[in-house]
């Protein structure tokens, strides 16, 4: 998908409505279950679900400045789940994945070699995690506002629709952050999990595939 | 920040310890005092962010017991060793966590027109609460029954917990004592649904998974744990399992007479309870019969079918005694001196 050029302040981007979003062209992906027998591993336990990840569809936008790049993402989901009242409640959330090598695979969140970055957003929180993983169940979570990722949100009329922003260029974290430079081929895949079906971990929606980014100049 | 590149633990290397803590509670001897439940509340979950979580917890059984329900929330093995799934207790089947109107009442002068009330945590009038059914019990007059059946995580040898985290936050140490790493924990809670005891809480708050750490600094000192260390009734025996000398192991191992709650939840727990001898039941022209109050059936729904053995033993046992003979077993649960029971966990805390 293009990721075009356009010269507005970074702070309009970071209004999910503004009229910009309407100048880059949106890609809708395809979301699956994560195929849970993938974390068996991990749990067997979390690998019986059979009821995760019912989002099937997320639209995405994505512009840049020249300074930062904005991430607009958009998706379905009746009921807004924004924070945890009672202990068997779960919140809505989304990610997107970058692979930080050639051989990365999305599905798998990367593995020992070949890690991924994910800028991760949860509906209960005010500040996103900047995630590294090497594989399933290696993902950790950094401060989203020491890495210099922002995020907005809104949900309106049964949809949710987040923003986020960072620096073309990563910062000091150069070797585990993903780097975005105009004519460079990226790629980004999709998370989601819906709170309200009881998503979270692996249990969550997911695209298979990287998504090719063309960053126009 | 360290760059994380560690190969993935097996569950097997998580779930493995060199030597087993167990728990021995004496069913007949406990009277539901709580100050086990407070011991532990106070040391470990007196937070604003934990007021629901009791670690340590005595119920009436039969009853819902606690958390509420909590044997028909699912988790833990069928018979082939096949993980099932489990429910999330909420905050209410946790026990809530009440206020009451103390200032109103107390300090506003209103103690003769207005009653003490609690209100739930999520507002209102509470729904449920810990202890809530607590002496109600079964059968009719002239036998009606209950025990007191006191819980703390089983600290099992096979621990559905720790099979289910999905980020390998909990493991047992070398003694045996299972633990959520907090620092890895991620508030996923496939624990609190895998464990079939629902001995793992969620704190809310902290977005974590919490449970009974066993004392562990204690351990560590040679003090045993809170609960088992208050206890006014004596109804507690801690140690390792394979220590030859300690309590847990005669009455578990050598006598047989201490077993498992709920054997067949598959996740070979190792708090054992010496199970309850009650009184005789009345038939139906006032005689004593020699039957015990507590139907077999009942005892068995909690303990599995080992417990008819286990009270053939103690019913043998405590009539020797009786009718002026030995009877070592007895001296055993008698223990004069509490230092008896607690193996080398006998130091004093402070
Ligand atoms: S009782 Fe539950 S929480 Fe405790 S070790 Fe066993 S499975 Fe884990
Ligand atoms: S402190 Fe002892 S006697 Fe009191 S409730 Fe707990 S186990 Fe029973």
């Amino acid at each position: 998908m293009k990721v075009p050029y356009i010269n507005k302040q970074s702070d309009h981007f970071l209004d999910p409505h503004n009229e910009l979003w309407g100048q880059s062209g949106a890609g809708q992906f395809d979301l699956v279950p994560t195929p849970i027998t993938m974390v068996e591993h991990l749990s067997t336990f979390m690998a019986m679900s059979t009821e995760h990840g019912k989002v099937d569809q997320i639209e995405s936008r994505i512009a840049h400045n020249g300074k930062k790049i904005s991430v607009h993402l958009s998706w379905e989901d009746k009921t807004r789940n924004d924070e945890i009242r009672d202990l068997d409640q779960f919140v809505d959330g989304v990610a997107v994945l970058f692979p930080l090598t050639d051989q990365a695979d999305p599905m798998t969140m990367g593995d020992e070699k070949n890690p991924v970055n994910a800028w991760f957003w949860r509906a209960n929180m005010a500040e996103p995690f900047d995630v590294i993983a090497h594989g399933f169940g290696s993902s950790q979570r950094r401060s989203g506002k020491e890495l210099g990722l922002s995020v907005a949100s809104v949900h309106e009329n049964g949809r949710w629709s987040v923003v986020f922003q960072r620096a073309l260029r990563a910062g000091m974290f150069s070797d585990r952050q993903v780097s975005f430079a105009p004519d460079k081929v990226a790629g980004i895949s999709f998370a989601v999990w819906d709170g309200g079906n009881d998503d979270r971990s692996a249990q969550k929606s997911v695209s298979v595939e990287w998504e090719p980014l063309e960053i126009e100049a | 920040m360290k760059m994380l590149n560690k190969s993935i633990p097996t569950k097997q290397e998580l779930m493995k310890s060199d030597r087993q803590i167990a728990t021995v509670i004496d069913l007949n001897k406990c009277m539901g005092c709580q100050s086990c439940t407070v011991a532990c509340k106070n040391l470990w979950t007196e937070r604003d962010d934990a007021h629901h979580m009791r670690w340590m917890s005595v119920a009436t059984a039969p009853g819902a017991l606690y958390p509420r329900d909590f044997e028909k929330k699912g988790g833990g093995y069928d018979k082939s060793g096949n993980p099932q799934p489990g429910d999330l207790p909420s905050l209410v089947d946790c026990g809530d966590a009440f206020t009451f109107n103390h200032q109103e009442v107390f300090n506003e002068g209103n103690a003769q027109n207005r009653k003490l009330e609690p209100t739930s945590a999520l507002g209102g009038s509470p729904e449920w609460g810990y202890n809530w059914d607590e002496d109600q019990g079964k059968g009719e007059w002239p036998n009606p029954y209950f025990f007191y059946l006191p819980r703390k995580c089983n600290h099992c040898s096979h621990p559905a917990c720790v099979d289910a985290c999905s980020r390998n936050a909990i493991y047992k140490r070398e003694d045996g004592v299972v633990l959520i790493d907090q620092d890895k924990c991620e508030g996923h809670r496939h624990c609190v649904a895998a464990c079939p005891y629902k001995m793992v809480f969620f704190n809310p708050a902290k977005e974590k998974s919490e449970k009974c750490i066993e004392c562990f600094p204690r351990l560590d000192k040679g003090i045993a744990t809170a609960c088992n260390r208050q206890c006014p009734g004596r109804t507690r025996a801690m140690g390792f399992l394979d220590d030859e000398n300690s309590l847990v192991h005669k009455l578990v191992e050598k006598y047989k007479v201490a077993i498992p709650l709920h054997p067949e939840y598959g996740t070979s727990p190792n708090v054992f309870y010496v199970p309850p001898m009650s009184p005789w039941a009345f038939d139906s022209d006032d005689e004593l019969t020699d039957k015990m109050r507590i139907p077999d059936s009942v005892l068995e729904s909690y303990f599995g079918k080992e417990v008819h053995k286990a009270l053939a033993i103690l019913l043998a046992e405590r009539e020797k005694k009786k009718s002026g003979g030995d009877s070592a077993l007895m001296d055993l649960l008698i223990s004069r001196k509490w230092q008896d029971r607690f193996a080398e966990f006998t130091n004093h805390p402070v």
